[in-house]
């Protein structure tokens, strides 16, 4: 949130203002926010945003915005995005996704999941050039309504050499709990060091 | 660069037809809407149509569209989306947005629409579009349009999003 001071007053401009904003800025609370960001220093298993039901009180939606890529080399296909929420760790997630390699395209779901697991090909790895990362959108509306279940939306893509990938991904978290937490991982590996996670309310 | 809330809408019990912004005011320079809809059509998809200026006139969209198993590509004289219907998982709703940048322009105004609509079974809906509003005039009203009637605690979210200026980015 951005520091505001007052650069004007009659106390110090010596000036009678008809305003009450003495000719400074007007100041409008923000509709958006960072409210935690996370750049991992070196390899780390997972990424997890806790404690969201004070962190982001007040807000109505969530968006995570994120760069990353996995350390994991014993497979040739790029690595996943995986979700989990509110430390559940049982079959309760399903997840869909649209997807593009600049070729062609292609659709797929998995149900009944115990995270949000879709095969997006959303991590470089190891062999693709270091320099290389996925991108990714996560919105989250009504994060905090307990009466419905949890939709994310996602909008993502990663650009390694011969595996290009652009998708827009779905995942369903089927319990009507308000969130207090989130998960972030990949399917197999650590995430790397300089991978950035940016957690963001939106009121 | 700022954004600000025009208005949230939760729809009461009983349902909606539709959800309506209107007088927007022409203040910012984009508009972005987010939406998660839940509606009482049968089967899954249950279409939906964003209409701008209170009219289904001058719309148009060219869209991808995968379904769990299989990937189209199409187009609609609508902003036509998908609200989950009554088939599909209890308590879920849709998840999506539209992006209308220079909403005031005089010429005609080009608009970025996804969304998601998830479903715990193999068929559930990721869509993403760019539309076109053919009009001249600044866009004063959204209308949200269900098929049917969207049930409580369908929401849809507006925001303003106002132009920053830094002073030192230099665009040519």
């Amino acid at each position: 949130m951005a520091i505001k001071s007052l650069q004007h007053s009659s106390l110090t401009d010596n000036i009678f203002y008809r305003s009450m904003l003495a000719g400074n800025t007007a100041y409008n609370p923000s509709t958006e926010d960072i409210l935690a960001e996370e750049v991992l220093t070196g390899s780390q298993a997972s990424v997890t945003f806790s404690s969201l039901d004070t962190l982001a009180a007040g807000y109505q939606h969530l968006q995570i915005r994120m760069v990353a890529r996995s350390d994991d080399s014993g497979s040739s296909n790029l690595r996943d995005l995986r979700i989990q929420v509110n430390a559940d760790t049982g079959t309760n997630y399903s997840s869909h996704v649209l997807r593009g390699d600049g070729a062609s395209v292609s659709s797929n779901a998995a149900s009944s999941q115990d995270s949000i697991n879709t095969a997006l090909a959303m991590f470089p790895r190891p062999s693709n050039p270091t320099t290389q990362y996925g991108a990714a959108i996560i919105d989250v509306l009504d994060a905090f309504e307990t009466t419905k279940y949890t939709t994310i939306r996602m909008l993502g893509g990663a650009k390694p050499d011969g595996e290009d990938q652009i998708w827009l991904g779905s995942g369903l978290w089927r319990n009507t709990n308000a969130l207090t937490e989130i998960k972030i991982f990949a399917n197999v590996g650590n995430l790397t060091g300089d991978s950035r996670f940016t957690l963001i309310g939106l009121k | 660069m700022s954004m600000t809330v025009i208005e949230h809408i939760e729809v009461g019990s009983g349902g909606a037809a539709s959800i309506t912004f209107s007088a927007i005011p022409a203040d910012y320079t984009d508009l972005y809407l987010v939406y998660s809809l839940r509606d009482t059509q049968g089967g899954y998809f249950g279409y939906t149509n964003i209409e701008l200026n209170g009219s289904a006139s001058n719309h148009t969209q060219r869209r991808l569209r995968g379904n769990g198993s299989s990937a189209s590509a199409g187009t609609n004289t609508s902003f036509e989306i998908a609200a989950n219907a009554s088939a599909t998982t209890s308590n879920t709703f849709n998840n999506g947005q539209i992006y209308i940048p220079n909403y005031t322009s005089a010429s005609a105004k080009s608009a970025s629409i996804d969304f998601v609509m998830e479903n715990n079974v193999t068929e559930g809906y990721q869509q993403i579009a760019a539309g076109l509003y053919n009009s001249t005039s600044a866009v004063s009203s959204i209308e949200i349009a269900s098929g049917g009637s969207f049930v409580e605690y369908s929401s849809a979210t507006l925001y303003g999003i106002t132009a920053g200026s830094d002073g030192t980015t230099v665009v040519s």
